[in-house]
């Protein structure tokens, strides 16, 4: 036994190992490629925005109305709106809400949906399944836009509700997922095995179920990614979310919607770039796909 | 709760004794268990209160927005069904060309563009850019209404016979409806054509072709009918996608249905008008639902052998 352990490569190394065997089938999909490179510049974009913003100013408060309404010209990338303030300096800084956004919904959501679905899914027909999956159905017999537009509008509309209310409408999709993966995995012989020999059912959740569902979880959290972002734009849209003057890219579009046709470039950047951060999660989404339906094959 | 709404019902400059004699008569001093009961008494006898804002029966303005909606979400599916079955029968006869790549580009962009956007978009483009569609509303000003037998303007006018007004609502119609419809066209698309590709290499096709039953019957009975149920069965989905996206598509176009009523009295927090709008959703959820599941079991025989069987 001793042997045979030191005989194996570092933990490091064989991570390395697989990550680049995951790289080399990842990359055969250009377009998956290309979505990778397009999250990492918005990444990067929204992590400097101050240094890369040509007005970093005019993410704050700020009124010069002498530069109101100003098509776009190399000055101002995307023209300015109503009160003069850079359109492509406050979709730089609107990427971060959303990003932010993105992290913490995820962060709180999907630990917290996972181990519902993983519980439920191995104790399979008693009445911890039961009570968790029913609780999960309850959120889910809402359509998910309208809870979330229900719960931001009890609370006070701002950015800290709106993702409260993502989050509560978000756990549920995590937690079914890994009610069907978790369920169908409790049947393998690996796991009955495991049952056999008496082993805890905490080390049997969380040592060998879990690490094989994270193919479809990482799946989903890239296609998720994306998905937050756009709800959390449409609840700003609606005024639910982030409030102006801070730039959220939804509150752009509908700020921006008001002065439609004339000043159309207020409204078509900010939700071209809702639009491109949708896009890149989904061509990732796709890639990773792809790449796990091969292992499970 | 932050944001009264009986402050927010009266406006900030209401005395304090109005707004406290509201907050009475609304019941919205009592516990909640009791407010419930309120609310219950009134709904088994069919009443939803009385609106915040406007002071009217919630259900009245309900019965004057619900047709609006209906005939806007009726006319979405339509589109969506044709539109995405012929989009995903024609990448699935042509697969693997330029028009099945046309096709999946297509359905990618509609997938990826929400549904507000796409509605600002196509605004912009047909309103303004090229202006031939009405911008707002669901008919122009010089028109005079059919009379309201359904509520459905566009079956109000066929019946009466006022082509004219039909033309034009019609028109109102058309983006809007587009707008709701794109996200389904696309998903609907790309499962018809996934389906129809999985069974097109299928032996029982081979068998059909080999006893000389035309190419146009295996295509439309063998492939397509079978391909149809997994179609069927996202309409469930599809549905709900429709009604909560027009929450935004509503308040975009100005369309006066259920969503943008729904949309104001959560802005409004006009508790009653809000309640009142997701029961009727909900039940609207649960009926079609319930319809897609039948249709499914009429085009999938297997689901209803398994049915059976476990019953």
């Amino acid at each position: 036994m001793r042997t045979e352990e030191t005989l194996r490569p570092s933990l490091g190394c064989r991570l390395f190992d697989s990550c680049a065997k995951y790289w080399y089938r990842f990359s055969s999909n250009k377009l998956s490629v290309f979505g990778v490179v397009l999250f990492l510049i918005i990444i990067l974009v929204a992590a400097f925005a101050p240094l890369i913003a040509p007005y970093p100013g005019h993410a704050k408060p700020f009124v010069d109305f002498k530069n109101a309404n100003q098509p776009p010209t190399l000055q101002h990338l995307f023209g300015t709106d109503r009160v003069g303030r850079d359109i492509f300096s406050r979709v730089l800084f609107g990427y971060r809400f959303s990003l932010l956004m993105a992290v913490i919904v995820l962060g709180i959501s999907v630990p917290f949906g996972v181990t519902i679905g993983l519980v439920a899914g191995y104790y399979k027909g008693s009445w911890i399944d039961t009570l968790l999956m029913r609780f999960t159905d309850i959120f889910l017999s809402v359509p998910p836009l309208l809870l979330a537009l229900m719960i931001t509008a009890v609370l006070k509309p701002n950015l800290i509700n709106s993702m409260i209310a993502i989050t509560a409408m978000w756990w549920p999709l995590h937690a079914r997922l890994l009610y069907g993966l978790s369920s169908s995995l409790s049947d393998e012989y690996f796991v009955v095995a495991e049952q056999v020999s008496g082993v805890r059912g905490r080390h049997i959740l969380f040592v060998e179920i879990l690490p094989n569902c994270i193919g479809p979880i990482l799946t989903k959290i890239t296609l998720d990614v994306g998905w937050v972002i756009l709800m959390g734009a449409t609840l700003s849209f609606v005024g639910l979310g982030v409030q102006p003057p801070k730039p959220g890219l939804g509150t752009m579009v509908s700020a921006g919607a008001k002065d439609l046709p004339g000043v159309w470039w207020a409204t078509v950047f900010p939700a071209l770039a809702i639009v491109l951060v949708v896009l890149s999660c989904n061509l990732i989404g796709d890639g990773l796909h792809d790449v796990f339906a091969v292992e499970e094959v | 709760m932050p944001g009264d709404p009986a402050r927010l019902a009266l406006g900030q400059r209401a005395p304090e004794d109005v707004v406290e004699r509201f907050r009475e008569t609304m019941h919205l001093n009592d516990p909640l268990p009791v407010q419930y009961f309120y609310w219950l008494k009134g709904f088994v006898q069919g009443d939803f209160g009385i609106s915040f804002i406007t002071r009217r029966p919630v259900l009245d303005e309900i019965k004057a927005a619900l047709p609006a909606t209906m005939e806007l979400i009726l006319f979405a599916l339509i589109i969506d069904i044709v539109l995405g079955q012929l989009i995903g029968i024609t990448a699935a006869k042509y697969s693997n060309t330029w028009i099945d790549n046309v096709a999946r580009v297509t359905a990618y962009v509609g997938i990826v563009i929400p549904s507000f956007v796409l509605a600002l978009f196509l605004m912009l483009l047909f309103c303004y850019v090229f202006p031939v569609l009405p911008t707002t509303g669901r008919l122009s000003g010089g028109i005079a209404p059919p009379p309201v037998l359904s509520g459905m303007m566009a079956l109000d006018s066929i019946i009466t016979g006022n082509v004219h007004a039909f033309v034009d609502t019609v028109k109102h119609m058309v983006l809007p409806a587009f707008a709701l419809a794109m996200g389904n066209i696309a998903q609907e698309s790309r499962i018809t054509r996934a389906s129809m590709i999985d069974r097109k290499g299928a032996d029982w096709i081979a068998f059909e072709r080999a006893n000389g039953i035309s190419e146009r019957l295996v295509f439309f009975k063998y492939l397509l009918r079978p391909s149809l149920a997994p179609t069927v069965s996202v309409m469930g989905p599809c549905f709900a996608y429709l009604v909560v996206n027009g929450f935004l598509v509503e308040v975009i176009f100005g369309w006066p249905g259920l969503a943008r009523y729904g949309m104001q009295s959560i802005l409004d927090k006009d508790l009653n008008a809000i309640t009142a709008v997701v029961l009727i959703l909900g039940a609207f959820f649960a009926i079609v639902n319930m319809l897609v599941d039948l249709v499914v079991g009429w085009l999938n025989p297997n689901m209803r052998i398994t049915a059976a069987r476990r019953r």
